[in-house]
């Protein structure tokens, strides 16, 4: 079409690398988070696997997110998307090596999981009941083959971009939506085994059918939180003149202002009907988060995770202006370590030997370990190639986004 | 409540929509300010292209939204704790999660509802005047996007007007003038 003359494609950007000190900020991160977990082993078996879980998980969720979010994208058509896909792409690589790392959780299973006892289970007719799924084996093969499913199909979502920047044409499109389709089931399933496995069977005499999709909501608002932080950078750098700016970040920040509003409504309705219920197998899990100094934990979450990003991306301008959509997203992503916190901590030992509440610093300083390490792998990643698929037939639609 | 018309002013049309913003930027910079463009869909960046402010309408949203809080949980808490308490399942009578669903959907059926006919009302109040409708080029609802300039603009002129439209490169350029004028 005529109009579309009119646009000469701004210059490419070629490839982009994390800025001099966040390497090295990743790396003292690492450091932090290593000798943490280091000193924890030593001292507190339980402290340090869970420490290691909520840091291990904080970070698979990130890299699963980047293959979930290509595959929403492009089945969506989410053309707006065209020039920030290398960020989620980038995140892609982390699910390797993070999906070893979370898999290595199954080694304190025994500090960790209530139903990894054998002694426990046979005078425990409850988990005797679940002891087909839970149980060792199963846990290893089925979580497993589900992190090996993603790390293929993450991959496979990734080759057909690099195809079509070395071929072009509209093939590689349609075959990343074929591709797409399959992932974002397989991807239905599997996260319900992994957040079943490593999460809901912390407290293996509860249960939550809204489990599954709670940690995806969660997955989901850390994730877009996190890609807007990276957008927001290349914008306010100046690193995607003519390819990114403030009206592909509008849609970006309602992506995690709508997932933060989805996040209450997700939580909201979990608690509401075990506390309408008022069953004692489903009341447990929030009597457990009541007591032993763990509910203003339980309290300041709902505050973190919803009250203030909501507010503070309310405005129309917050999810345009850089500079206010960074500290919003910081907060979410924040959040998401809380929940994982609130998920794990009060799940440790048993009736007496409950765990109390206590400031997270042990697994905070594993959390930004974690991050650390993603952030290396995903900076890593980013470097890698030309930092806008500049083949993509989309990316002309792309550059001419309004919102 | 009726859409203010304006019974004189200049129409032209452009083929593409990209002709169209740029001409409505042409239109602001010249200092018009009762011209409208009529086109078969919206047109991505023709707010700023036409001058337009940001509409305040979200604040009704917002206002209406607060709104919409307070009446459901001053209802419920005055109906269900003073009211007309009634024991449900042994619950306290002020059993705030049962309240936060109702709560909820007021806040989105006053803020949609209440939003949706400020910006009917308002839209007809605030928009510039139009023109006479059986004067506007049909193809304004198929595949032509049509400039108006009203005469009521202070800066018409019956003479540079049309001629300024033309020269945006418009096609069909016409004067309108249903005032009985025989000077047209």
């Amino acid at each position: 079409m005529s109009h579309h003359e009119a646009h000469p494609l701004p210059e490419p950007p070629g490839r982009i690398a994390l800025p001099g000190a966040v390497p090295g900020l990743a790396i003292a991160l690492v450091l932090v988070g290593g000798a943490a977990l280091g000193w924890a082993f030593t001292t507190d078996a339980q402290l340090a696997w869970s420490s290691y879980l909520i840091g291990a998980f904080f970070a698979l969720g990130l890299g699963v997110f980047g293959a979930a979010w290509l595959a929403i994208l492009y089945l969506a058509r989410g053309n707006w998307s065209v020039t920030m896909r290398r960020i989620p792409e980038a995140m892609t690589a982390w699910l390797l090596p993070g999906g070893v790392l979370a898999l290595a959780a199954g080694l304190g299973a025994h500090s960790l999981y209530h139903w990894s006892h054998a002694d426990v289970v046979a005078s425990d007719p409850l988990l005797l009941h679940k002891s087909p799924f839970l149980n060792m084996p199963m846990f290893w093969a089925l979580t497993g083959a589900s992190l090996l499913l993603w790390v293929v199909l993450g991959a496979a979502l990734v080759g057909v971009s690099r195809r079509q920047d070395r071929e072009g044409g509209i093939g590689p499109s349609r075959t990343a939506r074929t591709l797409s389709a399959v992932f974002l089931v397989v991807f239905a399933l599997t996260l319900s085994i992994v957040s079943f496995y490593f999460l809901l069977s912390l407290d293996a005499h509860w249960f939550s059918t809204m489990w599954a999709v709670l940690v995806f909501t969660d997955i989901v608002q850390t994730g877009t939180a996190f890609v807007a932080i990276v957008a927001s950078w290349l914008i306010l750098t100046g690193r995607l003149k003519g390819f990114l700016n403030e009206n592909h970040l509008h849609s970006l920040g309602k992506m995690v202002f709508a997932s933060t509003g989805f996040w209450a409504y997700i939580y909201f309705c979990q608690h509401m009907l075990i506390w309408y219920a008022n069953l004692p197998e489903e009341m447990v899990y929030f009597l457990k988060r009541s007591e032993n100094g763990w509910l203003p934990y339980l309290l300041i979450l709902p505050i973190l995770k919803f009250v203030v990003p909501f507010l503070l991306m309310l405005p129309r301008d917050a999810k345009r202006n850089p500079r206010k959509l960074i500290p919003a997203a910081a907060i979410v992503v924040f959040a998401q370590f809380w929940e994982l916190y609130v998920m794990v901590g009060p799940a440790m030992g048993h009736g007496e030997h409950s765990a109390h509440a206590h400031l997270p610093v042990v697994e905070l300083a594993a959390t930004l370990g974690f991050l650390g390490l993603f952030v290396l792998v995903f900076g890593w990643a980013l470097a890698r190639h030309e930092a806008v698929p500049l083949k993509d037939p989309a990316l002309a639609e792309c550059l001419d986004y309004h919102s | 409540m009726f859409t203010p018309v304006s019974k004189k002013g200049v129409l032209g049309h452009f083929c593409e929509p990209d002709e169209a913003l740029a001409a409505a930027a042409k239109v602001r910079d010249a200092g018009f300010k009762h011209f409208d463009f009529l086109t078969p869909f919206p047109i991505h960046g023709m707010e700023e292209a036409m001058g337009k402010k940001r509409s305040w309408i979200p604040w009704v949203t917002g206002v209406l939204a607060l709104c919409g809080i307070l009446f459901a949980q001053g209802l419920q808490n005055w109906v269900m704790i003073f009211d007309w308490p009634m024991n449900f399942g042994g619950k306290p009578f002020w059993s705030w999660p049962s309240f936060v669903p109702i709560t909820f959907e007021a806040m989105v059926f006053w803020a949609a509802l209440g939003s949706a006919l400020v910006a009917i009302v308002a839209g007809k109040r605030d928009t510039v005047p139009q023109p006479p409708p059986m004067e506007i080029e049909t193809g304004a609802t198929v595949d032509r996007f049509v400039l108006w300039i009203s005469a009521t603009d202070p800066k018409w002129s019956a003479e540079e007007t049309p001629a300024f439209v033309r020269g945006l490169g418009a096609n069909g350029v016409r004067l309108v003038d249903l005032e009985g004028g025989s000077d047209a």
